[in-house]
């Protein structure tokens, strides 16, 4: 494991009270507008009868540059610049605020939690961004003040709750400034770029769909707190993804994607590098729609490191993260095997925000502080199979009550615990070949006629569906039959199911191949980048249904002729 | 799917920059335009060649490419909020299709089983920028596929619901219309100066930085130009290139005992050259800035029931709201499931009004006044008329139609789809449904300024009032209205929004702004009651939407592009003989416990 650099550990400053800081302030002057309005805010509002205890002002500017094409040509360019205001207010205590969760459903809750937000002027006159900043604490104001009374009656009325934990957790200020990261991008080099990967797929009849998009953004988040904290980060992010689909001859939809991820342009392929992967899809693509559908089948498989790295992602990563393990109405798997084994002895898992990278490949799980002005640090969740640890936000929880950087949330919602960079480590790994020779003696032993090997799995991207608690579904895209011979057979048409603390404990052995999976990651708090890190993966028995098939015939007419007199 | 990631972030992104020199801005003749030729050719191929096993095939294709590009810019107190460096660029492709024949077709249908489904929207989609022959034909024979199999399910299901039905009017569901190979446009490049409307927003919103009183402005200044290609299998087509610049200004605040006062006005023009001066636009801002902080410490009224003078744009603006969507023919759809259809057909007339279907022949106005639809005119006064077209967008010649004639409902104003009475288009389907274009509202009883304010103090005395009131403005149009009932609920304010501009006159003739007056809806009976216009007709323009019911005849195929269609509409003065009025009630927002940073500055 690649050692993390640190630096910005040497620029972060602990202090005591607000006071100290005024002095070691970036010289930021939106940051500056910030602090003025917060903290004028916090001084008028002290004279109420129910003054906040808490607030933050984080306003995040946007830069994000996209060029979209399909079959060769440009579907669109766009490049916009925005600035999100998102502002934590807080009335009552740390110990009960306005934040607390009502226990009943209510349909209009959510409908009535999302408050307008402000238009903020993209320039740094601090006349304008005060009244900005403003206008959104009066309105967050009398919204927390209405809820408060709302949550204090809910407390009375409702039986005691489980989780007797605070509301909010107390956390040291912090000071620290990233200078504004560069951001360039050759747009019509790139709208060239994807016209000519995408030209391969218009050759293909079968092909129905073929898309590339590149989305490049720099994000710059200034954060400020009535705790004292000032925090300033910029981050380049681009990422290109490519899709194609494909109809067999019985409607079944065949999907294939490639996704590239990386902190600067360069980390992107090459024209040529991106042509060899176009070719293979269509290679793979072409095989799919003639592979055999496969049949429901329970038994042992490969999960190679990518589709480990997804499957860690959704059913256990999802899972460890603390403000479920309050929710009263989430399957909490995992809230009391605390110092219990969760997965075979050689397995640990860690969160690592710290990390840029592993080994050569990069991780955009990286950040250096979380969307609450916590220092990002390693969370070893689970140390040789014992759960040790939860990803929490300022939301603590029973037996942890402290953030450990992990609160994240995508500009407009509110911060939950989230994912990092999600790395899963094994003491028992053996070569790939040996793992496959492993899966063959497994499929010998249970007497089937063969193994499976997941490939690729529908990831990053498609991570739409919240998670249901007690079952998974991950999709996976390239699948084969491993036959006692040796011999590998694509199929098609593969859901894979089950429930998760089953088949972590059927997990026998991994390779010593390690995948990173960099995906941008949908839940409560919204859309954040995050990665997953996993070997390879034998498991004894895993479950297999036949996916949902589309109902749709191919179209009626064949292709269009590619030039115009010959219909 | 990748997109979907982008757009939950895209939801408070506005303007967007593209930085394409638009390839279907270059002059081309519409003749040789590749895209127009794709169309023709897979036109052509689907009403041949498309048809499943014994089935129906198509017996109506329509293709629309849409060049869209837009542009948007917004500032508040002098700074930009959203910054674009050029427009946004989309061309999108749609296609209708009809299988049956005029007599019964798939459409003025819903199945319950495929509401709100993806396939309802099978017809639509983003195609590519570039004018590439073979992927504009793959587009559109993947858009055309989807819709066909879509029809021929909606035809079945249609057929099936109505065995069990009897008895009504055999109504035809489309027209059938002489072919129309109109006007043909060739678009040129007429996008304004981005810095000189972005300097304009940057200095009307600066107005508002010396009233700290005002707590929300925003000015906004939309341009949009749309690039339409038509083609249909009955030989109509037409290309025709339509831009339109709108900038708008809004502001709002509370009284002290935290009424909401809100005001917004917006200006229309095919060029920013077409908009009032800068000078002029200011001083309209800094008046209305003014009136706002006049308002805060005006009075309000209990409650008013006498006549009411709406002075002006006023007029136009009142009835354009009240009529504008009325005089549009309106089908109501049948469903496989007769509740559904219940509620849906209670639900459209609830939204923009119940048709006049059923009043023609009735009369609907006092008899001196008389209504006609215009789509020819282009200037009023020299101001530009948003609704002017020759081909409307079923691609039929535009004419112009008389709807009122000395106070009697004539017509209606109708596309494609038939309703009883009213069987052929009047080449007015703008979007997805009949609208007005440009409305004449025009009297034989007319009176100057002044004599309509003694009339007006005449009839008030009459009925002992102490004094009469004045409409110089009366509020968001009725197609912002619906954007506006979504942004009340979103931000939880309940109650509707206050007349922006109302005054008592009195007596001695000196006037008194009032706040939080709310119209209680003017019932369309009350016009037929107005008994005196003024002699200075003026312009009013806004957007209109098209009924929510006209979208299922059109199989939700049609994209607005770039926002609902724009409605200009002339009218003098109205004097009402008696209308309603009455206090917003409360309870309202608290007030801010901090003063706004502009004031301690």
């Amino acid at each position: 494991m690649s050692v993390p650099t640190k630096i910005w550990l040497g620029l972060c400053l602990l202090a005591a009270s607000p006071a100290l800081f005024a002095q070691h302030a970036p010289s930021d002057s939106v940051v500056a507008a910030m602090r003025q309005e917060l903290d004028r805010s916090m001084q008028d509002l002290r004279r109420t009868p129910a003054p906040p205890y808490f607030l933050s002002y984080e306003i995040t500017d946007n830069r994000a540059i996209n060029v979209t094409a399909a079959f060769g040509t440009l579907i669109s360019t766009t490049d916009e610049t925005t600035r999100v205001l998102d502002l934590d207010l807080r009335v009552g205590d740390y110990k009960l605020d306005s934040s607390h969760p009502f226990r009943q459903d209510t349909f209009s809750e959510p409908m009535q939690e999302r408050l307008e937000s402000p238009q903020i002027p993209l320039n740094d006159d601090p006349l304008a961004l005060r009244v900005a900043l403003w206008q959104s604490t009066e309105q967050h104001y009398r919204h927390a003040v209405e809820r408060l009374q709302q949550v204090q009656a809910n407390v009375q009325v409702k039986v005691a709750q489980e989780d007797q934990s605070p509301d909010f957790s107390a956390e040291p200020a912090h000071v620290y400034s990233e200078p504004i990261a560069d951001f360039a991008l050759d747009k019509p080099a790139w709208q060239q770029k994807l016209r000519g990967a995408t030209k391969p797929f218009a050759d293909h009849k079968e092909i129905l769909e073929a898309n590339a998009q590149l989305d490049a953004e720099v994000e710059t988040r200034r954060y400020v707190n009535s705790e004292g904290s000032e925090i300033r980060m910029s981050t380049p992010f681009y990422r290109l993804i490519i899709w194609a689909t494909a109809k067999a001859d019985d409607g079944m939809e065949l999907p294939l994607y490639h996704t590239y991820m990386s902190f600067r342009p360069d980390g992107l392929p090459n024209d040529a590098a991106l042509s060899a992967d176009v070719n293979k899809m269509i290679v793979m693509l072409l095989a799919l729609i003639k592979a055999p559908v496969a049949d429901p089948y329970t038994g042992p498989a490969i999960l190679s490191g990518r589709a480990s790295g997804v499957f860690f992602h959704e059913i256990f990563g999802h899972r460890i993260e603390g403000q479920r393990q309050k929710n009263e109405d989430d399957a909490q798997t995992f809230k009391r095997k605390v110092n219990q084994p969760v997965l075979p002895n050689f397995l640990s898992v860690y969160s690592d925000p710290t990390l840029r990278q592993l080994r050569h490949t990069e991780l955009l799980g990286y950040y250096a502080f979380d969307d609450e002005g916590v220092p990002s640090r390693r969370v070893t969740v689970v140390q040789n199979g014992v759960l040790q640890n939860f990803l929490m936000s300022r939301t603590p929880i029973t037996g942890f009550d402290r953030s450990n950087g992990h609160g994240r949330h995508q500009q407009g919602y509110a911060v939950a615990a989230r994912q990092s960079n999600l790395i899963v480590e094994s003491s028992k790994s053996v070569s790939r070949d040996e793992l496959k020779r492993m899966l063959i003696e497994q499929v010998k032993a249970a007497n089937k006629p063969y193994g499976l090997f997941f490939d690729d799995i529908e990831g990053g991207f498609t991570f739409t569906e919240r998670i249901i608690p007690n079952a998974f579904n991950v999709r996976p895209t390239v699948v084969y039959r491993v036959y006692p011979d040796g011999r590998e057979e694509l199929v098609r048409g593969v859901d894979l199911i089950g429930t998760p603390l089953t088949s972590f404990s059927k997990i026998v052995a991994t390779d010593d191949h390690e995948e990173v999976f960099n995906g941008v990651c949908g839940a409560d708090s919204g859309w954040v980048p995050v990665s997953a890190s996993a070997p390879g993966m034998l498991i004894s028995q895993i479950e297999v249904q036949r996916k949902e098939k589309s109902q749709e015939r191919a179209p009626l007419l064949p292709p269009p002729p590619a030039s115009a007199g010959n219909n | 799917m990748a997109a979907k990631c982008r757009t939950a972030r895209s939801k408070w992104l506005v303007g967007v920059v593209a930085i394409l020199l638009a390839p279907f801005l270059q002059a081309q003749s519409p003749q040789d335009d590749v895209v127009m030729r794709a169309m023709k050719d897979e036109l052509a191929r689907s009403m041949s060649q498309l048809r499943l096993l014994q089935m129906d095939k198509p017996y109506f294709i329509a293709y629309r490419v849409q060049d869209v590009a837009v542009q948007e810019i917004t500032a508040t107190l002098g700074s930009l909020t959203s910054r674009t460096g050029s427009p946004t660029h989309n061309r999108i492709v749609e296609v209708e299709l009809r299988v049956g024949d005029y007599g019964l077709d798939n459409t003025n249908f819903f199945s319950e089983r495929s509401f709100g489904g993806a396939a309802m929207f099978g017809g639509i989609g983003e195609g590519s920028l570039d004018n590439n022959y073979s992927q504009i034909r793959r587009e559109l024979w993947l858009a055309t596929d989807r819709k066909y199999k879509q029809a021929l399910e909606d035809l079945s299901a249609k057929r099936a619901a109505l065995k069990g039905r009897s008895g009504g009017e055999n109504i035809p569901d489309f027209s059938k219309e002489p072919p129309n190979t109109g006007a043909n446009v060739i678009p040129e490049d007429v996008l304004p100066h981005l810095d000189e409307l972005e300097a304009t927003a940057r200095d009307l919103s600066a107005v508002f930085r010396s009233a700290p009183e005002i707590y929300r402005s925003e000015v906004r200044i939309r341009y949009s130009d749309v690039y339409s290609r038509y083609l249909n299998s009955e030989g109509t087509t037409f290309t025709r290139s339509q831009p339109l610049i709108m900038l708008e200004v809004r502001a709002e605040t509370q009284a002290p005992d935290g009424q909401p006062i809100a005001d917004s006005f917006a200006v229309y023009g095919r060029d920013a050259a077409a908009l009032p001066s800068t000078d002029a636009l200011l001083a309209r801002v800094r008046q209305m800035s003014a009136l706002i902080v006049k308002l805060r410490s005006s009075a309000s009224l209990d409650r008013y029931n006498g006549p009411v003078l709406f002075e002006g744009a006023a007029a136009a603006e009142i009835f354009l709201q009240q009529f504008g969507s009325r005089l549009a023919t309106s089908r109501s759809p049948i469903s496989d499931n007769p509740q559904f259809e219940m509620m849906f057909s209670q639900m459209f007339e609830r939204m923009g009004g119940a048709s006049f279907q059923d009043k023609i022949g009735a009369r609907v106005l006092p008899s001196f006044m008389s209504v006609r639809d215009n789509p020819s005119q282009t200037l009023f006064n020299g101001l530009a008329l948003l609704g002017t077209s020759s081909v409307d967008d079923d691609g039929i010649k535009t004419r112009e139609t008389v709807l009122i004639d000395h106070g009697i409902l004539k017509n209606l104003l109708a596309a494609r789809v038939p309703v009883s009475g009213i069987l052929q288009s009047t080449g007015s389907r703008r979007g997805w449904g009949p609208l007005p274009s440009n409305l004449f509202v025009t009297s034989g009883k007319t009176l100057s300024s002044d004599e309509l304010k003694q009339e007006l103090l005449r009839r008030a005395k009459e009925r002992g009032l102490d004094y009469a009131l004045i409409v110089r403005r009366a509020g968001a149009g009725s197609g912002a209205s619906i954007m506006e009932m979504a942004r009340q609920i979103a931000s939880r304010q309940s109650g509707s929004p206050s007349i922006p501009e109302i005054y008592k006159l009195y007596f001695d003739g000196h006037e008194e702004p009032l706040r939080g007056v709310r119209m209680s809806d003017i019932p369309v009976e009350s016009f037929k009651e107005i008994v005196a216009t003024g002699d200075a007709p003026a312009l009013y323009s806004d957007e209109l939407m098209p009924r929510v019911s006209s979208m299922l005849f059109m199989g939700f195929s049609f994209s607005s592009g770039s926002g609902l269609p724009v409605v200009s509409c002339v009218a003098p003065s109205l004097l009402f003989e008696e209308l309603s009025l009455a206090r917003s009630e409360g309870p309202f927002p608290p007030t801010p416990v901090s003063p706004s940073p502009l004031a301690a500055k």
